[in-house]
């Protein structure tokens, strides 16, 4: 009763006093504000929470491709490096008769060549490794093998170092294909001679069903200095990488004869293209569907972001609705307390305010109860969807919460008609009785 | 204080318009009560909302402590009737969620004074309310809400008191308090027009004029009727 202490009663005590008085029709109007409001939350935080467990597993789904693809490259570099190379360039002068018949190069060229062309602009070959070989008489086991001498792959030094196909024989090693170490009974860590040196057989191989098996491999510089050839190498085996297999290979051929014009380049290994391609295949039609996925995902957020506008509309022109009816009804059973406050002198923006007071603690409360009701739902999905709660990135932003709280009293005005009337009603008519 | 000069007021009706007061001139001094009777629809309550400032005259000029409250805005018009002009009804019309006491108050409301919490106690206790003062209008006997409502219209001390039949649901014992407040408000100075059908309520006027068809049925100046406290000599 404070304001009956200070001799009169304040407007919003007045009204108050009159929501006290009709509860029903207060907390009705509160329920349809709640309701609007909570609607609107609601659906904000469903459409938010399905959209954050779309992303997750669109995320899963493009990670499991990314490990897909990764051991599938993995597996390609594999089939590459035992099926063989793609290109060898061989002396311009080497005559491919005789090379398919001997199965290697009886003419050199220079070991810079391998140099030049690691360090030419040439994009499209990754591992460039030289070799020099010769079948000779290993006069030390009297029998006829096929000497190469390898070195490590020269880097390509425009492009990211990569894990070379071909291990090197390290100094003093020899590795011998599998009829050579079969038919002399030699193992790893024994040791041979070989036109006079003595190396430790570092390897052994398998059978391969090819002229490696007859083969035993040397460091290149070893090769050299036993055939007398200082610096001299006969081909050059160029490894292609595999993500540069879309590449046609008589492109390939035209790159490296731009640079190194005496020579020739063979092509050999189409089946690893053939392959390559398919997995090229594999992978554009995978990101492919992934893509048709993120669409089709995104599709189905649209659609349902357009039935949740048409439902939160429907459900907020209701809310609107039932609030005038509720202010229209409440304004009629007021009508003989109006007559009687204008005739004691009230204005009729006191009116007015009275009137608009309940609207504005309606719309106040209700939207107080619909956005606990939202972070109450907010809450319940947090559960289910990591997030953070109330940022930017969650399911129920700061900015919708306040939008909700601030459409309450707007929605609350609804009953804004019935407060016109009830405030320029004639209070003669009123208090006669009409 | 009050003076009706050849007041009209009509209103649409179906068979075209309905003179409810028709050329009426009045005047009530300070200090008097003066009845108006007549039959139903005679035009007793709209001549009296006219006095009130809360039915504009069609014709003719109404003034109050000598001041023509139409001239006003409505704004202005509204204080001016919160001031100088207090209204008692037969369905009393108090405020159904304010509790006696705020009932009483609210006529302070629209040009709030200080210091009337006082006048509004001392009023409640003067009508016998004091156990009542926190209750609602609906908990309230007839006679009680009535004499809220007199209490209310006392409040601002106007220098008008206008009561349309404030007797006619009471029983005798409250119908004398009532009519008691009346006079002795009018004894007091104010100004009282009382429209009523209780003959108990005539017995107190100083003067009494009979109103059909909106019209005085006396004309002014012939009207010679007895009470028990003044001889009326004309209206």
């Amino acid at each position: 009763m404070n304001d009956s202490k200070r001799g009169h009663m304040s407007l919003l005590r007045m009204a108050w006093n009159e929501i006290a008085y009709r509860k029903v029709n207060f907390v009705l109007g509160v329920l349809a504000v709640a309701i609007a409001c909570g609607t609107l939350l609601g659906f904000v935080v469903g459409l938010r929470a399905y959209d954050m467990r779309s992303r997750q597993a669109l995320a899963r789904k493009e990670q499991q491709l990314k490990g897909d693809l990764k051991r599938l490259r993995n597996e390609i570099r594999k089939a590459t490096l035992k099926l063989s190379f793609n290109l060898i360039i061989l002396p311009k002068d080497q005559s491919m008769r005789e090379w398919h018949e001997k199965g290697y190069g009886t003419t050199c060229m220079s070991e810079e060549y391998v140099h030049r062309l690691a360090d030419s602009k040439l994009l499209i070959v990754r591992h460039f490794l030289p070799i020099l070989q010769q079948k000779l008489e290993w006069p030390e086991m009297k029998r006829t093998v096929i000497l190469v001498g390898c070195r490590g792959e020269v880097s390509n030094i425009h492009k990211d170092p990569r894990m070379p196909l071909v291990q090197p024989v390290p100094d003093g090693k020899i590795v011998l294909g599998h009829e050579v170490h079969q038919s002399l009974h030699l193992e790893p860590g024994q040791e041979v001679r070989l036109l006079g040196r003595n190396y430790v057989v570092h390897k052994c191989h398998k059978e391969r069903g090819s002229r490696d098996d007859v083969t035993v491999w040397i460091p290149l510089s070893d090769a050299q200095e036993l055939l007398d050839k200082k610096d001299r190498i006969n081909a050059i085996l160029c490894l292609q990488c595999l993500c540069l297999g879309n590449v046609p290979m008589d492109k390939m051929r035209a790159e490296v004869r731009k640079r190194l014009p005496d020579t020739q380049v063979i092509e050999f290994g189409t089946k690893i293209l053939a392959r390559a391609e398919a997995r090229l295949k594999v992978k554009s039609e995978s990101l492919a569907a992934l893509d048709r996925e993120q669409q089709h995902q995104r599709q189905l957020a649209g659609e349902r972001e357009t039935f949740a506008a048409v439902l939160v509309s429907v459900v907020l022109v209701m809310s609107a609705t039932c609030i005038g009816l509720l202010s229209f009804l409440n304004a009629r059973s007021r009508r003989p307390e109006v007559g009687i406050l204008r005739a004691v002198g009230f204005r009729m923006r006191q009116i007015t305010h009275l009137f608009l007071s309940r609207c504005i603690l309606t719309g106040l409360l209700g939207g107080l109860l619909g956005c606990l009701a939202g972070i109450v739902v907010g809450l319940l999905f947090t559960e289910s969807v990591p997030a953070t709660f109330l940022t930017d990135t969650s399911l129920l932003s700061w900015q919708w919460l306040l939008g909700a709280f601030l459409l309450a009293p707007v929605l609350a005005l609804a009953g804004w008609p019935a407060v016109v009337a009830a405030s320029i009603q004639d209070p003669a008519h009123t208090l006669r009785g009409g | 204080m009050l003076l009706l000069n050849e007041v009209s007021r009509t209103f649409a009706g179906p068979d075209g318009d309905v003179r409810a007061v028709d050329g009426i001139t009045l005047s009530v001094d300070a200090g008097e009560l003066v009845v108006v009777e007549g039959p139903s629809g005679s035009g007793k309550s709209t001549l009296l909302f006219v006095c009130g400032a809360l039915l504009k005259p069609t014709q003719g000029t109404v003034l109050v402590t000598g001041e023509d409250p139409y001239a006003l805005s409505p704004n202005d018009r509204s204080t001016f009737r919160a001031r100088n002009i207090g209204f008692i009804f037969q369905q009393f019309h108090l405020v159904p969620y304010l509790s006696v006491l705020s009932n009483v108050l609210a006529a302070n409301t629209p040009c709030p004074q200080p210091g009337y919490r006082e006048r509004a106690e001392e009023l409640i206790r003067h009508f016998h309310l004091e156990h009542r003062a926190n209750h609602l209008p609906s908990q309230l006997s007839i006679g009680e809400r009535q004499r809220t409502a007199l209490a209310r219209a006392l409040l601002n001390r106007p220098k008008l008191l206008l009561a349309d039949e404030p007797t006619g649901n009471l029983d005798h014992d409250n119908a004398v308090i009532v009519l008691d407040a009346l006079s002795d408000y009018a004894e007091n100075d104010g100004a009282v027009l009382l429209v009523t059908h209780d003959p108990s309520a005539s017995e107190r006027a100083h003067r009494k004029v009979r109103i059909r068809d909106g019209r005085f049925q006396q004309p002014p100046g012939l009207s010679e009727v007895q009470t028990g406290r003044r001889t009326e000599t004309s209206i």
